[in-house]
């Protein structure tokens, strides 16, 4: 072992608590960087996710679903529920103008009783002209999904060859989607003739708040895409003033607050990180400080006996680097131990979409919150090793400090 | 070899009193030879250390130069002559002087592991000549202030230095480790050795060749 290595090393295994009161500053260094990153990274791709599963411009649902918040209920949160309109209203507005794409979609909630497997939101669409959920099942690899067929949501308890039971209908697991961080992983998602057959079982069984209507003419919702030669906004306007039993939203609107809080959780998160930094380099700092202020007189007899004042400040260098590297994994283990395995821990508690990065960017932040706490190890110890750069030996040692 | 001091000085800015500088050592000149022990006497603040400090490398004169046979150690840069120091020169400094986180062996070697050379037989050697041999994996506060100077001693002999510095090596013994460290000084000198001792030890000038006395910064030869 060179030289600045081999007293680094002894001075580290000689002064345990020290060593590890620095370990654990550069640990909360990493932690807090890739903790911090993380969940901003998560809440970004959640947001991003939760965007992309709207995927529309407009959402047009019965008046009554936006006054008793339902809509917000079942596409945001993920809770259950169901509201229903005419569905004779779908080619109606297939013939306004500025329509592009438009697809119905069928909202169902299981119940918790025997005739169910689980209660969850189901969610009907039609494979012919939907645009949002289609290209979802396809991203998980998913082949056709026909009659009696569902895809369950990542968090569900349910897997492909699975059976689950709606209403006393048996329907067939045959894919489960990726994680999206959004109210979709814990949906299930059918074939418009599928639901229409659990809407009209769960009429049959009186289970339905709907008593009296007709399971094959009614949608939950419309989602539309607005044409590239229209402005969004005029479409909402246009189907508002003309549909007073219905209700268009433009699906930005519905994730403003989403977005605000996203916002805010983001700047509280880099406020924090910032403010966990600025002290934690501090304290850092002082140590080093106090250290070479303590070794003072080491530092001059290792002068006298050869070490040049580069040795010298390899040394602490070497002791700062390789204490804040160390810390740094530790603390980036503990930043993974906590954030992936209690992430849906996080989700519910912060009540936004929250979707992890893929491996390789947890692996990419990983290392550079390591490599970012031993720089910081690095330039507390360089300061303190420029400090020990000026000592004079000789008034040191004429003082016998 | 021998080691010169010629027409050196060393002044110190005094911030509690203004402005004033003053002469710690006062301009003199100085030469020791190998294979004697020479000794500087004199009272606490006299300029002792400082002289001491300026020949062994670690003090740079305010004025004049320090010669090991013809070459100024003072005109090297800090790598060149921290190298010459471990080679070349060994130093006991006053007080306390071991690396708390080294045991006493690794203290001794420590001269060569700062180059890269552990020095093992050697170090036994020494610790056996100075009696702490059975102290080799101690660490330094688990020794007496007698055994710390002998360790200081033979971690200052194990590079074989042409001169030795010892700055109030019995600073804080008793009789009986003070006899004994001169006496390993003189072995020292006499077996080739340059070796200069700061000391305000009234006996250690019967083990010297060369008295000097030191008194606010001036020098005199007794």
């Amino acid at each position: 072992m060179k030289t600045p290595g081999f007293i680094a090393y002894k001075n580290i295994i000689k002064r345990p608590a020290r060593s590890i009161a620095l370990m654990i500053l550069a640990a909360v260094l990493s932690l807090s960087l890739l903790g911090g990153t993380l969940i901003v990274q998560a809440l970004n791709n959640g947001f991003g996710s939760l965007e992309d599963r709207l995927g529309a411009d407009i959402m047009v649902v019965p008046y009554e679903a936006t006054t008793k918040q339902e809509l917000e209920n079942i596409v945001l949160q993920g809770n259950t529920g169901y509201f229903y309109m005419n569905g004779e209203y779908l080619d109606e507005l297939t013939l306004l103008e500025g329509v592009g794409r438009i697809s119905p979609q069928y909202y169902l909630a299981s119940v918790k009783a025997g005739c169910c497997s689980m209660p969850v939101q189901i969610i009907g669409f039609d494979p012919e002209t939907d645009f949002a959920i289609t290209p979802w099942i396809k991203k998980s690899g998913s082949g056709e999904v026909g009659y009696l067929d569902a895809v369950v949501g990542n968090d569900l308890n349910a897997f492909v060859g699975d059976e689950m039971s709606f209403f006393g209908v048996k329907v067939n697991v045959v894919a489960k989607m990726d994680k999206t961080g959004t109210s979709y992983d814990t949906q299930v998602f059918t074939t418009r003739q599928t639901i229409q057959t659990l809407i009209e079982a769960s009429l049959n069984k009186q289970l339905n708040e709907y008593a009296s209507i007709n399971s094959g003419n009614v949608i939950s919702c419309i989602l539309i895409d607005v044409d590239d030669t229209h402005n969004v906004d005029e479409v909402v306007n246009d189907i508002n003033i003309h549909y007073k039993k219905l209700r268009a939203i433009r699906t930005t609107n519905m994730i403003s607050g989403i977005s605000d809080s996203l916002a805010a959780v983001s700047d509280i998160a880099r406020i924090i990180i910032a403010a966990v930094w600025i002290v934690a380099l501090g304290i850092m700092i002082l140590t080093f400080f106090m250290m070479t202020g303590e070794r003072k007189k080491e530092f001059a007899v290792l002068r006298v006996l050869g070490a040049s004042r580069g040795k010298l400040a390899k040394t602490v260098l070497t002791e700062g680097v390789v204490l804040s590297f160390a810390g740094g994994i530790f603390g980036v283990i503990l930043g993974l131990i906590i954030i992936i395995p209690f992430s849906g821990y996080i989700e519910t508690k912060m009540a936004l979409p929250f979707l992890l990065p893929g491996t390789h960017v947890i692996i990419f932040a990983a290392a550079l919150a390591v490599l970012l706490s031993a720089l910081a190890g690095a330039l507390t110890a360089g300061i303190a090793a420029a400090r020990i750069g000026m000592i004079d030996t000789g008034m040191i040692l004429r003082k016998g400090e | 070899m021998r080691i010169r001091a010629e027409q050196i000085k060393k002044e110190f800015y005094r911030k509690s009193r203004g402005s004033n500088i003053f002469d710690a050592v006062s301009t003199c000149d100085f030469a020791m030879d190998e294979g004697t022990l020479t000794v500087i006497k004199g009272r606490s603040g006299g300029g002792k250390s400082t002289l001491i400090n300026m020949l062994s490398g670690i003090l740079v004169p305010t004025e004049g130069k320090v010669l090991y046979g013809d070459i100024d150690i003072y005109k090297m840069n800090d790598r060149e002559l921290s190298c010459y120091r471990n080679s070349h020169i060994g130093y006991v400094p006053q007080g306390k002087s071991a690396i708390a986180s080294l045991t006493v062996m690794e203290n001794i070697m420590l001269p060569g592991i700062l180059y890269g050379f552990r020095n093992e037989i050697e170090a036994v050697r020494l610790m056996d000549k100075f009696g702490i041999s059975h102290l080799r994996d101690a660490m330094p506060e688990e020794l007496s202030g007698g055994e710390l100077r002998r360790m200081a001693i033979a971690r200052a002999l194990i590079k074989k230095p042409d001169v030795l510095f010892a700055d109030e090596p019995t600073g804080d013994l008793d009789d009986e480790n003070t006899t004994t460290v001169f006496e390993i000084l003189r072995e020292v000198a006499d077996n080739g050795t340059a070796v200069l001792v700061v000391t305000h030890e009234s006996d250690a000038s019967k083990y010297a060749d060369k008295v000097f006395r030191m008194d606010a910064g001036e020098l005199s030869e007794e």
